[in-house]
């Protein structure tokens, strides 16, 4: 009997012990390569911009992981252990991140905020009416602007490198002026009954705004989900009166309130678009540009 | 004027009908909120209404575990439910520590638990979705979950009801007598993790406990005879969805709070006014006021 | 032989133990008693008096010991209905919405089907119990509404409506009206008569006297057993109580 429980304690001592030494490898594992200073981002999304206009000057890591949401996200221990030998942490601004301003309070390093250069659109709606939504990158054409802003940014960092940061901007926004003249000739070519985009979360609107469209959405950005009968019936009654062929609804909420809608008002469902966060590698959107394509893409089957 | 009020009202209660998931959510409701609700008084008179909010947070962690192994989660929660349960009864069982404390501990860990592994498993979970749900958005398979489980803990709860209320007034006597306290013990905390199983779906983690709670102490309230404390709570608890799916179309307000506090404001109601225990004792200004 | 020897008693306990968690609640206590005895069961609060009740109910199982109840086994005395138990007043939910038919009826409960349909003989049983705990004006009231005696009668009529051979009242003369004591008294002669055997714990020294054949003084352990005559002397009450004298305990009534 005793015996036993010796055993059982023994046992799950050395479970422990492994389990302590597994986290401590991951943390010496990322201290290693520290030759190169680290740029820390506050999501994936940017993260990638970041990457694409420095190229090999800078580490950049994203604090927040793919395919999370990053709104209510909380930081952990490590996030600050890691941050606190950043060289400086980059953020979307516009309240996206409610949590970066608590989380940079505590640390010295130094803060760039794209949005402070970016033109806002407001949230119509609700308790954040009036608000800037945080959303813009989700527009190509917003994100060549935050490539500008970036070069900018990280030129200042490291004026001798503006040259290379131009360059690598440059190529980056090639691709993404590629993708936003197809998307612009789609709409062009689209049916103007049919320029509506039904989402969960007001997101797109940047995209919206910039393309043309009309948009549909549940509720509105930051509203955590909270779906009201009326917007329900504004939107099922909409769908159903423009005969809009495909619904949407943002990666990281529940989108069993579109189905309801996509199932009442004969509508598809058009797929998961990815806003807050980047997909796994292995995913649809592991990368800026393959989440913009693979969104616009389920956007021009869906409306087509 | 009559007139024109009597057409609002007519509209008043056939308009939102015409929409098919407010249909969908009215109907699924009131399930919920008639099982919980019949739960609702064996919990009251059992005083365990805080086993009733231990073991809706104990679920989290299994709707967790479900989202990322595919799984209908119902199954994750019900597992962690149980567990939770009998994690509790074996601690109280095991140590000096009075069973407030083990229950307060216990579920709290668990839905710690729930949320780590939210941060940690790679999936497209919403923890909103999870902790508030809501009855607008209800798949058919959570449709058919919802049906069968509440079927399930309705027929239990009825072949036994006799039963549990003579464990929840009086064990010792059951036990005496050759009942099977052990087993009535574990229905009753079962019941308990199916109903916060189907009241997740459609009011969420946090509000379910309302409707496990809130019920049965209206009830309680209003009558001295068991029959009717049953009856009581079902139909507040089905009437308070009702309202809070009116008040909450027409008044663009979150479902599941609204009827959730549609059943605070009967509760509310039943304090003032019952009969006998209310404050005002309605039955004694009705006297007062005839003679 | 044992068997024979069992057959003669209505409880048969020997050396039996329990204990919650390891802390020792009652060790060694032994007790046999024969139908239409009447046993007092004395001691202090956290005595082991309620655990031997528990014990005898076998709501509690005992960790070392025997007990057997006819000659059987606790649990089959419990599927034959064999003993009844009548709470304290504090021990039960006096708010709890339950009528007073409802409780006796509890009393059936054993000898029903699943569902615990009542069936005439049942209901027979219930009315007959009623009447004889002199209640048949107050069938539906709910128990919050009664007096302390009237709830004390409503479950002894539990335990007749039951039909036990065997009863342990706990407490059963603690706040309750001179009517319902006097009913009580009339009752437990009935029961007497009818062979049935009664354990009943009181803090009353007066009621051992008056109704008591036998008397168990117990402090975790057996301090003293017989005939109440013999063994209520002032002397072990004194030992039973941890040496405070009986006149303190009782006052001066006794």
């Amino acid at each position: 009997m005793l015996d036993m429980r010796k055993k059982i304690l023994f046992l799950s001592l050395l479970l422990l012990l492994s389990l302590a030494s597994g986290s401590c490898k991951r943390i010496s594992n990322k201290n290693e390569s520290e030759s190169k200073e680290v740029i820390l981002a506050s999501f994936t999304v940017l993260a990638n911009i970041i990457s694409n206009v420095s190229k090999d000057e800078f580490i950049v890591r994203s604090i927040t992981k793919p395919g999370v949401e990053v709104h209510g996200y909380q930081p952990t221990p490590s996030d600050l252990v890691n941050a606190s030998s950043a060289f400086v942490f980059i953020d979307n601004g516009f309240g996206f991140e409610l949590w970066a301003e608590k989380f940079v309070s505590n640390l010295k390093v130094k803060r760039i905020t794209v949005a402070e250069d970016l033109d806002p659109i407001f949230i119509s709606e609700d308790f954040y009416k009036g608000k800037p939504n945080p959303h813009a990158w989700i527009s190509p054409k917003r994100g060549m602007l935050y490539v500008d802003i970036l070069v900018d940014s990280l030129s200042e960092l490291r004026p001798s490198k503006r040259t290379l940061f131009e360059e690598n901007g440059k190529i980056y926004k090639d691709k993404l002026s590629k993708i936003d003249k197809e998307f612009s000739l789609f709409i062009n070519n689209l049916n103007k009954d049919r320029r509506y985009l039904v989402t969960c979360e007001g997101a797109f609107s940047y995209l919206t705004n910039d393309y043309g469209l009309e948009e549909v959405y549940l509720w509105p950005v930051n509203a955590e989900s909270q779906i009201t009968p009326k917007r329900m019936t504004r939107t099922i009654s909409l769908v159903k009166e423009k005969n809009v062929p495909s619904v949407f609804c943002e990666s990281t909420v529940s989108k069993e309130s579109q189905m309801v809608v996509a199932n009442e008002t004969g509508a598809n469902f058009g797929g998961n678009l990815f806003v807050d966060s980047l997909s796994d590698d292995s995913g649809p959107a592991g990368s800026y540009i393959k989440m913009l394509e693979h969104n616009l893409d389920l956007i021009k089957k869906g409306l087509f | 004027m009559e007139l024109c009020s009597f057409l609002t009202l007519d509209a008043f209660i056939t308009d939102p009908l015409t929409h098919d998931f407010m249909r969908k959510a009215l109907l699924m409701s009131s399930l919920v909120a008639a099982v919980c609700g019949f739960l609702s008084s064996y919990l009251t008179l059992k005083g365990w209404a805080l086993m009733g909010d231990a073991v809706s947070h104990s679920v989290m962690p299994g709707v967790v575990v479900a989202y990322a192994l595919g799984l209908p989660f119902s199954l994750g929660a019900f597992i962690f439910g149980v567990g939770s349960v009998a994690l509790i009864g074996f601690i109280k069982q095991k140590s000096r520590v009075k069973e407030d404390t083990v229950i307060g501990l216990v579920f709290t860990g668990f839905f710690a638990l729930g949320i780590v592994l939210v941060s940690k498993i790679k999936s497209n979970i919403d923890l909103h979705s999870i902790l508030f749900g809501s009855p607008l958005g209800i798949s058919l398979s959570d449709v058919k979950q919802t049906i069968f489980i509440s079927l399930l803990v309705v027929i239990l709860l009825s072949i036994f009801r006799k039963d549990l209320m003579l464990y929840c007034f009086d064990p010792r006597h059951a036990k005496t007598v050759g009942i099977n306290v052990f087993f009535l013990h574990y229905l009753l905390l079962t019941c308990l993790s199916l109903a916060a199983v189907v009241g997740l779906q459609s009011v969420g983690i946090i509000l379910v406990v309302a409707m496990l709670i809130t019920p049965g102490a209206t009830a309680y309230l209003l009558t001295d005879k068991f029959d009717n404390m049953t009856v009581i709570s079902v139909s507040s608890a089905i009437i308070s969805s009702i309202i809070g799916i009116y008040v909450s179309f027409w008044f663009d307000l979150e479902t599941g709070g609204s009827i959730v506090l549609a059943q605070t404001f009967i509760f509310l109601f039943a304090f003032l006014f019952a009969p006998r225990y209310g404050i005002f004792k309605l039955k004694k200004l009705f006297a007062g006021y005839k003679s | 032989m044992e068997t024979i020897n069992y057959q003669n008693f209505r409880i048969d306990a020997e050396n039996i133990c329990v204990d919650y968690n390891g802390k020792v609640a009652l060790y060694d206590a032994n007790l046999k008693l024969k139908p239409g005895q009447i046993c007092g069961l004395v001691g202090m609060n956290g005595a082991g008096k309620t655990t031997f009740f528990n014990a005898l109910t076998g709501f509690v199982n005992i960790s070392k010991g025997k007990i057997r109840i006819n000659g059987e086994s606790v649990r089959s005395a419990q599927k034959d209905q064999t003993i009844a138990y009548v709470p304290q007043n504090e021990g039960i939910d006096s708010q709890f919405p339950i009528s007073v038919w409802d409780v006796v009826m509890m009393g059936r409960y054993g000898s029903m089907n699943i569902f615990r349909c009542p069936r005439e003989s049942d209901v027979q049983a219930v009315k007959d119990a009623i009447e004889r705990v002199d209640l048949t004006d107050q069938l539906s009231t709910p128990i919050g509404n009664l007096s302390g005696g009237q709830r004390k009668r409503t479950f002894l009529a539990r335990a007749i409506a039951q039909r036990a051979s065997i009863l342990l009242l706990d407490e059963p003369f603690s706040g309750v009206d001179i009517r319902t004591e006097k009913l009580i008294s009339e009752l437990f002669i009935q029961f007497k008569n009818e062979g049935k055997t009664i354990l009943l714990s009181t803090h009353d020294m007066i009621h051992v006297r008056e109704f008591c054949d036998l008397v168990l003084l117990i402090n975790k352990t057996v301090v003293a057993y017989g005939e109440t005559s013999e063994v209520f002397t002032p002397e072990n009450i004194t030992t039973t109580f941890g040496g405070i004298s009986p006149d303190f305990l009782f006052g001066p009534e006794s």
